[in-house]
């Protein structure tokens, strides 16, 4: 039964209530006067040229010569004096490594190269001198909008006299932007296109946004009939494809790019598996002539373009899941690169110290405690070995002496920090349920292999391997449930997924370091 | 329920932040986004041939849901291979239909309907300082269904245009929007010029040198114009019975020239008509003009040219060099009857 | 439903809205706000903007000099200028002088015309000052050097379009000290539409004059080719002010050098090995001229010039900016474990170029840029 029609006149406040609220909601609209208006734009300004003013202490002026004529830019990273720069601007001095930074403090520094990119065109440096030194933070290119405020730091036509960068303001004008490489230019896939003003001069220095959070590293830029001078044209590296590379650059190597060893062509509005190398990655995950690409890790492919752009950004090993649609089912496969062969590729040996100091980084991070000596520390764990069924209920419980054993193995080094010598590497990086890791591997004397993948950006552990020669990570221990066992976080939980399907479960119950002033905890069992 | 309530809930929901709030990028650090996406949707990439110097790729806007496509003139359209990419990735050929060889524009059409397009609007309210969005496909960077390019700046001026191509004069000398980022690169021109709202401006000139200046001009035709062009109105030059109207005014001043014809003969003045405004101001046989209005005057047709553009006619300044001495003298003119 | 119960609702509603749009209201608000200060700057600078118009001298485009290679050629437009000061002198780039005119005719914004002379120029500054009969002009506000700050908006404006206002261009600044501490850099496109007119602040303050590029160089189409490339410069406020006494007394002003060779590398930190002195800068060697006229040998450390302390060589230079041949400096110096003091005339780079050489001087800020 319909109710009688609202009489609005019944209500009258509340009609007067609305009308009230709009009229203090249409100041948004209204025009400023000139004095708000000058405080507005004012206060921007402020915000911005403080973010600028504290990105430019980390800002080098990278230069080939102690006469400093010959030059580009970079930024560093960490307090440590580790920086990042572009391959090409240090690509004169590989034989020596060593060049120099001036920072806005207005001094010159040595500087060393550690690990180099030439297929992204990135190097990683380090200052040889001690710290701690100002240093930028990373922002998230894959947030970028076209259209958004951008400002470039750098030193175009090395005009810095005293070090201290130019900075030119623009915006985003393209993502995930493809140039081709010719001559002495090197290809840049996937890269961001920016209306900032880029000169020579102005390669390896940062791109940040307006929070002064450096979202890409510029590198190139498009010039035409006046020559080497922008007109409004310019690409850098995307720091998210930086940080993917940036386990094996601290670890002194030289890194390689991806490659699926299959190409691709737009049949109409589709994209088409054209060729696949019997024994690529792509050939060996099963994908066929003729399959319709249609994602790369979870990111839409529409053209050959993009198809570039998300494979080259990805270091070789990578992890890679491709979307394809055959004969109207679609499928998801998995596999990793290969290495992308690259014409000219340099000579490029890492140095032991450089691998080993990072393994020693990444160690010490993970134990939680300052390494002031190598050597190894009396480690007592308690734990339990479980039997558990998919649910979690535990089937039987039984103290396996191997598993243990073999479990004491892969955490003893990461507790009492060994002696590192030739037979300890950082390979360099990996990616673990979407997480970048760097990778510190040991070859055991009995030829086994062991792999510690710690998180580059938490430091957290994220998994354990063990394997030989032929198949390096034949084994998998997950660690979880990080609990505290006196002043250090540690997983009381590791999980081993056997080839029958079974789960085995370690928990740890309690943990003694010499050298600790109390003893640990007891963790009560779950 | 009480009205009170539902104040209450209001100024609540007021007070909590909004959606975006806690993004990692303010909301003011990426001002033009709707302009941007509105822009992107209406411009295209052409391809064409390569002529000589000239790159076989360009820009052009939609102007209609069916298809048709205003760019500059270039080399390119005249071929049978010339194609439209639209904003989703579609290759369609184009088919020229109109040319303007004084605006230095032309109209395309492709097979399409239900496009989103560009209304002609007006450059009128732009003033110095106002934002400016370029969107366009320079060095043919975006392929396919990829975004073109996108520039900001702001406006920096109305001027007429003055300039040469390739070492000819360029055939347009009407009203240009100055604008102060780089524009002038290949394939860029017939590119979209949007305010701050995403509303068509302008259209991105050809790469043209400055007479004035020596360099490279960032132009945009004002949108007018290119309404003009695409209603079929010829595009008048700032000329048209320029000669009448300079002589009317001479003889308004009282002014003869000594002018024995051509271009580089300097403007000496022959006669001045007694009681003449001229002759009242001080003007005197033998003056030599050298300067009117601010504009340098080096010859009897400058003279004459920059009589005939005074925007005001009824006040005339000269600078005049009599021996040694040089003089300013400012002139009423009676308008002419 | 009565409207007491959809009211909430409606409330609830459209506070959403209005709290998703003022995100985007604050975008636009600041958008807005830019615009209108950026107009408004434009139109406080006006009045000291000047349009000049030259007659005479080298046909323009043909300023013919060996090796101009890509620099540009003045083309037929007007100059920009700005008044300095109420009695009618106005300074200008040297770019629009370099045919050396027979006539200068400066219009003023209000439209009134006059005839201008040539009074002097500053070399290294790049800088040609004017002046015309007139009085009461309107004066800039100028912008404290202190005040300056990298990333703030910075603005310039030219007549060099004929256009019927000048020309507005907008960026920011790139560096507050550059080309020897005589400029700041910029991202504003300066070219020969506004060279010798102002850059200035959001809010309408002269920061300096925009010039191509200056330094010790002869070279004066140096710079040109960076024209509209975001790389631009403006001499500064505080340079100016030191200049124009001696400008509007007539005196053209020249680099002037001391005629001494310092070490070329940069002193490295935590360089044990290094013989740089931590405080002052060593001289290599003095070649005939106006060192050793004054006294100073190879091995001096000086640590002083005209009382200002020289931690090191770009100290050096940017004194030396602020100083003219002919005048001549106080060094304090360092001479093993003695100080002593030096008068040092200060010679123009022809002078010392007779003995054969380069003249020896501190590192050139107008360097070729690099390959």
């Amino acid at each position: 039964m319909p109710t009688a029609p609202a009489n609005l006149s019944t209500t009258p406040s509340s009609a007067r209530l609305a009308v009230l609220l709009v009229c203090i909601a249409a100041p948004l609209v209204c025009a400023q006067d000139a004095s708000s208006a000058l405080e507005l734009v004012r206060a921007d300004e402020d915000r911005r040229c403080a973010a600028f003013a504290t990105v430019s202490l980390a800002v080098v002026c990278v230069f080939e010569d102690q006469r400093c004529t010959v030059g580009g830019a970079g930024v560093l990273i960490d307090s440590a004096g580790y920086g990042l720069t572009n391959f090409h601007v240090v690509a004169a001095i590989l034989d020596s490594r060593r060049a120099y930074g001036g920072l806005a403090d207005g001094r010159l520094y040595p500087l060393r190269v550690i690990g180099i990119d030439p297929g992204g065109d990135i190097a990683l440096f380090k200052l040889e001198h001690d710290g701690p030194f100002e240093h930028a933070t990373f922002g998230d290119a894959d947030q970028l909008q076209v259209g958004q405020w951008l400002a470039a730091l750098g030193n175009p036509f090395l005009l810095a006299e005293d070090f201290i960068p130019t900075i030119t303001l623009g915006v985003v004008s393209g993502l995930h932007r493809y140039q081709y490489g010719a001559g002495n230019l090197l290809e840049y896939a996937d890269c961001v296109q920016v209306s900032t003003s880029i000169n020579p001069g102005n390669s390896g220095g940062p791109i940040v946004d307006l929070g002064g959070r450096v979202v890409a590293i510029a590198g190139r830029a498009s010039f035409e009939e006046r020559g080497r001078v922008n007109v409004g044209l310019a690409y850098g590296v995307p720091i998210n494809q930086v940080r993917r590379f940036l386990p094996a650059l601290r670890a002194g190597r030289m890194c390689r790019h991806g490659t699926l060893g299959a190409t691709v062509q737009l049949v109409g509005q589709e994209l088409i598996f054209n060729a696949v190398q019997d024994l690529s990655p792509a050939g060996r995950a099963g994908i066929e002539l003729g399959d319709v690409l249609l994602s790369i890790n979870g990111r839409p492919v529409r053209t050959p373009n993009e198809f570039n752009n998300a494979i080259a950004s990805l270091p070789a090993g990578w992890p890679v899941a491709v979307g394809l649609r055959r004969g109207g089912r679609d499928l998801l496969v998995h596999t990793r690169l290969a290495p992308l062969a690259l014409p000219n590729l340099p000579v490029y040996i890492p140095t032991l110290a450089d691998n080993h100091a990072e393994i020693r980084r990444l160690l010490a991070d993970f134990a939680g405690r300052d390494v002031g000596r190598a050597g190894p520390r009396v480690v007592n764990i308690t734990c339990e070995v479980r039997h558990e069924g998919e649910d979690g209920e535990l089937q039987s419980s039984w103290p396996s002496a191997a598993v243990a054993q073999e479990w004491h193995e892969l955490v003893t080094p990461l507790l009492s920090l060994p002696e590192l010598d030739v037979t300890w590497e950082a390979l360099g990086g990996d990616e673990v349920q979407g997480c970048i890791v760097s990778v510190i591997e040991q070859r055991r004397p009995d030829s086994r292999r062991l792999r510690w993948k710690l998180d580059f950006d938490t430091g957290e552990l994220r998994a354990v391997t063990i394997g030989d020669a032929t198949e390096p990570e034949l084994v998998t221990w997950q660690p979880e449930a990080r609990r505290q066992f006196g002043d250090l976080r540690w997983p009381a939980r590791w999980v081993r997924q056997t080839a029958a399907g079974e789960r085995l479960v370690i928990h740890v119950d309690e943990l003694v370091i010499e050298g600790m002033d109390e003893p640990v905890d007891q963790e009560a069992k779950p | 329920m009480k009205p009170g309530a539902g104040l209450l809930a209001l100024l609540l929901a007021g007070l909590l932040p909004g959606p975006s709030a806690g993004a990692q990028t303010p909301a003011t650090d990426n001002p033009f986004a709707a302009a941007i996406d509105r822009a992107g949707q209406r411009v295209v990439k052409l391809h064409g041939a390569a002529f000589g110097r000239e790159p076989g790729y360009g820009s052009g806007v939609l102007i209609s849901a069916d298809g048709r496509i205003v760019t500059t003139l270039s080399a390119m359209l005249a071929g049978r291979t010339l194609r439209a990419v639209l904003p989703d990735g579609r290759v369609l050929p184009a088919e020229l239909l109109m040319e303007d060889e004084q605006r230095h524009l032309a109209l395309l059409k492709v097979a399409a309907d239900g496009l989103p397009f560009f209304e002609f609007d007006s450059s009128a309210h732009l003033t110095p300082g106002d934002w400016v969005i370029s969107a366009a496909n320079p060095f043919k960077v975006a392929d396919g269904p990829e975004p073109v390019s996108i520039n900001v700046g702001t406006f920096s001026a109305r001027a007429h245009l003055a300039a040469v191509h390739r070492a000819q004069d360029f055939p347009y000398d009407g009203p240009v929007l100055l604008v102060d980022m780089v524009v002038s690169t290949p394939g860029s021109a017939g590119g979209a010029l949007v305010d701050a709202d995403g509303r068509l401006v302008g259209l991105v000139g050809r790469a043209v040198t400055g007479r004035r200046t020596g360099t490279w001009i960032n132009h945009a035709l004002p949108v007018e114009q290119v309404a003009q062009f695409v209603h079929g109105e010829p595009y008048r030059s700032a000329g048209g019975d320029e000669d009448a109207t300079a002589t009317n005014r001479l003889t308004a001043l009282g002014i003869r020239l000594l002018d024995l014809g051509g271009r580089l003969r300097p403007a000496y003045i022959e006669r001045v008509r007694p009681a003449s405004p001229a002759d009242i101001a001080g003007l005197r046989a033998n003056d030599l003009v050298v300067a009117m209005n601010g504009a340098a005057v080096s010859s009897c047709e400058d003279f004459r040219r920059t009589l005939r553009l005074a925007a005001e006619p009824d006040r005339v300044t000269l600078v005049i060099k009599r021996g040694d001495e040089m003089t300013v003298v400012n002139l009423p003119m009676e308008t002419s009857p | 439903m009565t409207v007491a119960r959809i009211m909430p609702v409606v409330c609830v509603c459209a506070a959403t809205l209005v709290s998703a749009a003022g995100d985007a209201g604050a975008a636009g608000r600041l958008r807005g706000a830019q615009q209108q200060v950026f107009n408004a700057a434009l139109a406080a600078v006006e009045p000291v903007i000047v349009r000049i118009e030259t007659i005479g001298g080298a046909a323009p485009g043909d300023t013919s000099r060996a090796g101009l290679g890509d620099a540009l050629r003045p083309g037929q437009g007007p100059a920009t200028g700005v008044i300095c000061s109420a009695d009618g002198h106005i300074l200008t780039s040297s770019f629009g002088f370099l045919h050396n005119p027979l006539v200068i005719i400066v219009t003023l914004s209000d439209g009134r015309c006059f005839v201008a002379r040539l009074i002097a120029r500053d070399y290294p500054g790049r800088l040609t000052l004017l002046k015309i009969d007139a009085v009461g002009l309107p004066e800039p506000e100028w912008l404290a050097a202190a005040q300056l700050r990298a990333g703030q908006w910075a603005l310039a404006a030219g007549c060099g379009h004929a256009s019927p206002r000048p020309a507005l261009s907008v960026g920011v600044l790139s560096a507050v000290a550059r080309l020897g501490g005589r400029a700041v850099q910029t991202d504003v496109k300066t070219s020969p539409a506004n060279y010798g007119g102002p850059l200035f602040d959001s809010a309408g303050r002269v920061i300096g004059i925009c010039v191509p590029k200056a330094g010790q160089g002869d070279d004066e189409v140096a710079g040109t080719e960076w024209y509209d490339s975001g790389i631009g410069f403006a001499i500064r406020h505080d340079y100016i002010q030191e200049r124009l006494p001696r400008l509007k007394a007539g005196e053209d002003l020249h680099a002037g050098f001391m005629g001494l060779r310092f070490a070329e590398d940069w002193p490295l930190v935590g360089d044990p090995a290094a013989d740089a002195p931590t405080v002052g800068v060593r001289i290599n060697a003095v070649p005939d001229g106006p060192g050793r006229a004054a006294g100073l040998v190879a091995g001096d450390i000086v640590t002083h010039v005209d009382g200002q302390p020289i931690p090191g060589l770009l100290e050096l230079r940017r004194v030396l900016a602020r100083r003219a041949a002919g005048d001549t400096v106080e060094l304090a110096v360092r001479r093993g474990a003695e100080q002593t003091r030096a008068s040092v005339t200060l010679a123009r780079a022809a002078e010392l170029r007779q003995e054969g050489g380069p003249p020896a001087t501190p590192p050139d800020p107008d360097q070729p840029p690099p390959g």
